[in-house]
């Protein structure tokens, strides 16, 4: 078998792509290459639930074949992906990451499990998550059946959640790119504290059938990448409508690159450097990304959300809707075996919610909505920016309540103020409760810890294709997403 | 049936009452069978850690909607036409290229 450089392992879409057309690599060597990564890096990390061999293998073939007879499934044709271990894999255990369902095997594939196999990429694994995406809260990073992920940059860090394998395994170079979910935070998080590329898309826009649902209100399933550029292919293949799930939006989704990364006549929202807290670590690198999107052509407003309790609004859905999602586990025994008690109360705690609590919430959202799109309208803005990371990853072997000061990651000491609470965590929950698509992308490094801290640009309803255009001109002109970590330390 | 504000917080104490083991409370305004019809945490087998933490969610979620219950609606429509509206009835096609 043929032995494979270690730097294919951080290679875009487009460079394993050639490699495939070219003859130079085929679709059963990648596969095996990439596999054999998840093999030695995989457990360490613990990134993965369980590995698909023998599936990676029949698909890769047909990749290989199709490939010598001259069909070409486009960009993902032969690339290997892992999948968050929510979305169903017939007759392959999906978990949810919780040991209540550790042997759960689904019938048939997720739509987009199926959908990426229509496009010609190849699944290798299924990804470790946090339990139940989180839905009923938790304070450990090891709230996993596979315990806490490890951050590839730095093992004894967390790599955030809850679509915590689908990130340490695309930074860390164990897969060409994975597909993870989002409630609130979950593909952002994750993506900003691993230092690769993430896309929320807006709700509606990728079929969550076959997929967990903790919140159908909420729920969003999006490509998790090493760059901005390679989103794109990936949502094109998982987007649109499906009579599987009534909720996916009639919206295809195409994207072309632009050939300059200009963003002359762009108006880009942001929060200014005095919304973040004092001591967070992004505060040195926030204001050179905005003078890099500026440098590009954009056009910056410094600007402020609608006043509105976006935060409560969401968390009054989430709880409501995953409490109701969970409900036959809430009343089983089987309850117990959560890996975090946090998780077991918060589920049991959003039993008590009101419907009238719930009805007046998603009464709220409409109101929001109105709220957005006039704020938008009123500031003349194409997209909202703001630090994602605005703390370093917590410790995986402390609770997030037991940090140490320098790192407050949920309940911090050095306490945000009400302006960041008002827009940088707002922004977060607004753009969940709304719908909004966001990218994420890494904007540099921790200067002490070496860590990569990234920023969330959201935008309105179904402009997936304008947030990708920026994040790629940022990547096109900066060197950030070029560095990978080291893995020898692992 | 309207209730007061000060009513609705006294049915969260309810919640929070049975949280502690303690019967459910009565919620004033609201018939017998519009309570919970889930049983209280003292029917479920809680540890006493996990106890307190549902007690300490309670008491997050008491916050939260203390402000979703708090904030004006202020929608320019009917209340009907915006009722149980999940994102993507409100989409509207972008404006601006």
């Amino acid at each position: 078998m043929k032995t494979l450089p270690s730097s294919l392992a951080f290679a875009d879409l487009a460079r394993l792509g050639a490699g495939l057309r070219r003859r130079e690599f085929t679709a059963v060597e990648l596969a095996e290459f990439y596999l054999d990564r998840l093999r030695r890096y995989g457990p360490r990390l613990h990134a993965v639930v369980t590995l698909t061999p023998e599936l990676a293998m029949d698909q890769a073939r047909r990749a290989d074949r199709e490939l010598a007879a001259g069909h070409d499934r486009g960009p993902l044709h032969g690339i290997p992906w892992g999948a968050k271990d929510l979305l169903d894999t017939a007759g392959i255990r999906t978990t949810w990451g919780a040991p209540p369902f550790a042997d759960r095997v689904p019938k048939s594939n997720a739509t987009v499990v199926a959908r990426l196999e229509a496009a010609g990429a190849v699944l290798v694994a299924k990804l470790a998550m946090i339990e139940l995406a989180g839905g009923g809260n938790y304070n450990v990073a090891s709230a996993s059946l596979t315990g806490a992920a490890l951050n590839p940059w730095n093992p004894k860090r967390w790599t955030g959640g809850s679509s915590s394998g689908p990130g340490a395994a695309v930074a860390a170079g164990l897969v060409g790119f994975a597909i993870g979910s989002e409630t609130w935070g979950s593909i952002v998080n994750p993506s900003t504290w691993c230092g690769i590329a993430g896309l929320r898309p807006t709700y509606g826009r990728v079929s969550r059938a076959g997929a967990m649902a903790l919140s159908w209100t909420m729920d969003k399933l999006g490509p998790m990448a090493r760059y901005a550029a390679d989103l794109g292919p990936i949502l094109a293949a998982i987007a649109g409508p499906d009579e599987r799930d009534a909720t996916a939006l009639d919206a295809e989704f195409s994207f072309t690159a632009a050939s300059s990364p200009r963003l002359d006549g762009i108006r880009i929202g942001y929060f200014p450097l005095a919304s973040l807290p004092a001591a967070s670590p992004i505060r040195p690198l926030y204001p050179a990304a905005l003078r890099q999107l500026k440098r590009l052509g954009a056009t910056l407003i410094s600007t402020r959300l609608p006043d509105f309790p976006y935060g409560p609004t969401a968390t009054t859905i989430l709880y409501a809707e995953g409490s109701a999602a969970f409900a036959p586990l809430i009343a089983s025994p089987d309850l117990q075996k959560l890996a975090d008690p946090t998780q077991i109360a918060g589920l049991y705690a959003g039993t008590r919610m009101c419907a009238v609590d719930y009805l007046r919430a998603t009464q709220l959202r409409c109101s929001a909505q109105q709220r957005m799109e006039e704020f938008f309208q009123r500031h003349q803005l194409d997209a909202l920016l703001h630090a994602g990371s605005r703390w370093l990853p917590p410790l995986a072997g402390i609770p997030f309540d037991q940090q140490p000061p320098a790192q407050p990651a949920h309940k911090a000491k050095t306490a945000p103020d009400a302006a960041d609470l008002r827009n940088v965590y707002e922004l977060s929950g607004a753009g969940n409760l709304l719908g909004l698509p966001a990218v994420a992308f890494n904007i540099g490094f921790d200067a002490r810890h070496k860590l990569p801290l990234g920023l969330e640009l959201a935008a309105r309803p179904l402009q997936e294709a304008l947030l990708l255009r920026i994040a790629m001109a940022y990547q096109r002109t900066t060197p950030w997403h070029r560095r990978h970590p080291d893995l020898t330390a692992i | 049936m309207k209730l007061k504000r000060r009513e609705f917080s006294q049915s969260l104490l309810g919640m929070l009452a049975a949280a502690s083991g303690a019967a459910a409370a009565p919620v004033p305004g609201l018939p017998p069978q519009a309570r919970p019809a889930l049983p209280p945490a003292a029917d479920i087998q809680l540890t006493a850690e996990q106890r307190k933490l549902y007690q300490a969610s309670l008491s997050t979620l008491a916050r939260q909607l203390r402000q979703v219950r708090r904030f004006p609606l202020g929608y320019s429509e009917s209340p009907a036409s915006v009722f149980l509206a999940p994102p993507t009835v409100a989409l509207k096609p972008s404006r601006r290229p």
